[in-house]
């Protein structure tokens, strides 16, 4: 492979910034590497990505600013790929260039299902429908799902939720009490449990419809 | 191996709610694509274009199609099982090129959508963002980091008005390393508040001059809208669409303001020569050529805009007029590789 230069970077060394140009990207031979992002005034970790991971490819995919900044984690050695190797390195590694045409697709999908979401007028119906969508992430389709048994979403929070459909998590936290009290949802520490799926499903999509009549007249 | 499959006039190839994992390509015939826009709940209908692959991002990933596809006249497609077409891009690097910048593209736009519904619209220009997320750092107390950001800062961009600013912040940090105690500074947004305000700058470096119009704080979507247009235009020019790219451009320049990166602007102006001398617009492109020169100070884009006319004048077999062109760029001082580039041609055509 040609142009090929290897970084160490120490712990907490920045390895690229958010807003930078970003003309190389990395494999990480040794050590790990976090994803951070600034949100809402606070740092948040995306990922934390271990050898053999790539990572910084997409703003050269996009000829695009860094989306987020990567610092290491631990003493991290990383292969240094310039800009014009990338397509290289594509035609010698066609899987991984297919696993990229994956994660784009995904991502694709996932923004086009929160842009549903956020879409929805009432923040009841953004909180419904967000449920939905971690149910949908489960492989089950709310549509056709005929049983009445709970569906369990395992390491979600509140916070989660509000996150994905924007609200606050005061305002996230109401409707879900709201819902619990019902006996439609069930919650613990770190789990929501969807009680009556076809319930909500039905809600929801009732909430769809009387907005987009409203949105005609 | 990939099939040839008809589909007669009126049917329907895939439905919305389907979970396939065939992939068609065009080949003859009218497919229409539609689906729901998520965030308006508006129909849309999309008519592929010969060669264009549909069914893609979903059989790709077993997801439902999401979308229904439509024979409108009677239609050849070629279809290929998930894993016949990876086998089959596995080969074709230029293929895999164009998918990953449709795909980065259409993300990019939703991302935007996305980030509109969040109140996240404030997309600074990255000098700015990059000089935000230092003050981050230096407000955590993460010294270290915001030392690094800042020297990346003046790295990237030595010559805009904050570049003091930056400078004096890693003094700052680099104390606060030392004796735990950190001089104050102001916060860059206040900085352009009170630079839209008129009012004094009252930080300890007199040189902050952020160059922006009351105009655009106002409409902080301007800049957001305005990087957009820039970033569609180039997705377009990349995949050959002169056309939209023209447009796109267009809209850019008429949106632009004082708070979008020069750089940004420069790129897109090379752009649009590129795009005018793709779709064929000798006479405008050589017009706006020739306003960029006389306006711009910058030696390396000047001659990048002279070799696009000397290639106008080669498309229109003026060759003495080509040769002039080559000639200035030859006499362009830096002496770089574009002079030795225009030397060559010069000796090619005698």
């Amino acid at each position: 492979m040609p142009d090929v230069l290897e970084k160490t970077y120490n712990p907490g060394d920045i390895i690229f910034c958010e807003y930078e140009k970003g003309d190389e990207f990395y494999i990480i031979k040794e050590g790990k590497v976090r994803i951070t992002k600034i949100q809402d005034n606070k740092e948040k970790t995306l990922d934390i990505l271990e050898p053999p991971a790539i990572f910084g490819e997409m703003a050269i995919i996009e000829d695009a600013p860094r989306s987020a900044t990567t610092i290491a984690e631990t003493t991290v050695k990383v292969a240094v790929f310039k800009k014009h190797n990338f397509y290289e390195l594509l035609a010698t590694n066609p899987k991984w260039a297919l696993s990229l045409i994956k994660i784009l697709s995904k991502r694709i999908f996932d923004a086009s299902r929160r842009l549903q979401i956020l879409s929805l007028k009432e923040n009841e119906a953004k909180v419904l429908d967000t449920i939905l969508m971690l149910v949908e992430w489960k492989g089950i389709v709310p549509a056709t799902y005929q049983d009445n048994k709970p569906i369990e979403l395992e390491n979600t929070t509140v916070e989660d939720i509000a996150h994905w459909c924007g609200l606050d998590v005061k305002e996230c936290e109401k409707y879900v009490v709201r819902y619990v009290n019902m006996g439609r949802l069930e919650r613990t520490a770190n789990k929501i449990i969807v009680k009556n799926l076809p319930d909500i499903y039905r809600l929801v999509k009732n909430k769809r419809k009387i907005q987009a009549s409203e949105m005609e007249s | 191996m990939p099939v040839e499959r008809k589909f007669t006039s009126g049917s329907i190839i895939y439905f919305d709610h389907e979970i396939g994992d065939s992939i068609y390509v065009l080949k003859s015939g009218r497919v229409d694509i539609s689906y729901i826009q998520p965030e308006s709940g508006e129909k849309i209908v999309k008519t592929i274009s010969i060669g264009e692959f549909f069914g893609l991002k979903s059989a790709i990933i077993g997801h439902t199609r999401d979308e229904v596809a439509e024979a409108i006249t009677d239609v050849v497609t070629i279809e290929f099982k998930v894993q016949e077409f990876e086998n089959y891009v596995a080969t074709n690097v230029e293929l895999l090129k164009r998918l990953l910048r449709v795909l980065s593209n259409q993300l990019r736009n939703l991302g935007i959508k996305v980030n509109n519904y969040l109140g996240n619209n404030i997309l600074y220009p990255p000098n700015i963002g990059l000089f935000k997320i230092g003050e981050y750092y230096l407000n955590n107390k993460q010294y270290k980091q915001a030392i690094q950001v800042y020297k990346r800062y003046l790295e990237q961009y030595p010559d805009t008005n904050i570049a003091g600013e930056a400078k004096y912040r890693i003094e700052i940090a680099e104390e606060a390393l030392r004796t735990g105690f950190l001089k104050s500074y102001k916060p860059i947004d206040e900085m352009i508040k009170s630079e839209i305000s008129g009012e004094e700058l009252l930080t300890v470096t007199q040189n902050v001059d952020i160059k922006t119009s009351k105009e655009n704080i106002h409409s902080p979507l301007g800049i957001r809208e305005c990087m957009d247009k820039f970033y569609k235009a180039k997705g377009f020019f990349t995949g050959k669409d002169y056309t939209n790219a023209k447009k796109m451009l267009e809209e850019f320049f008429s949106s632009i303001s004082q708070n979008v990166n020069p750089e940004m602007v420069d790129e897109a102006n090379m752009l649009y020569f590129q795009v005018l001398f793709n779709l064929k617009e000798f006479e405008k492109c050589a017009q706006e050529i020739s306003e960029f020169i006389k306006t711009s100070k910058k030696p390396i884009l000047i001659k990048q805009a002279l070799f696009i006319l000397a290639d106008i004048y080669k498309e229109l077999k003026k060759t003495e007029l080509e040769k002039n062109i080559l000639q200035k760029i030859v006499m362009l001082a830096p002496i770089d590789e574009l002079s030795k580039k225009a030397k060559e041609r010069l000796g090619l055509l005698g």
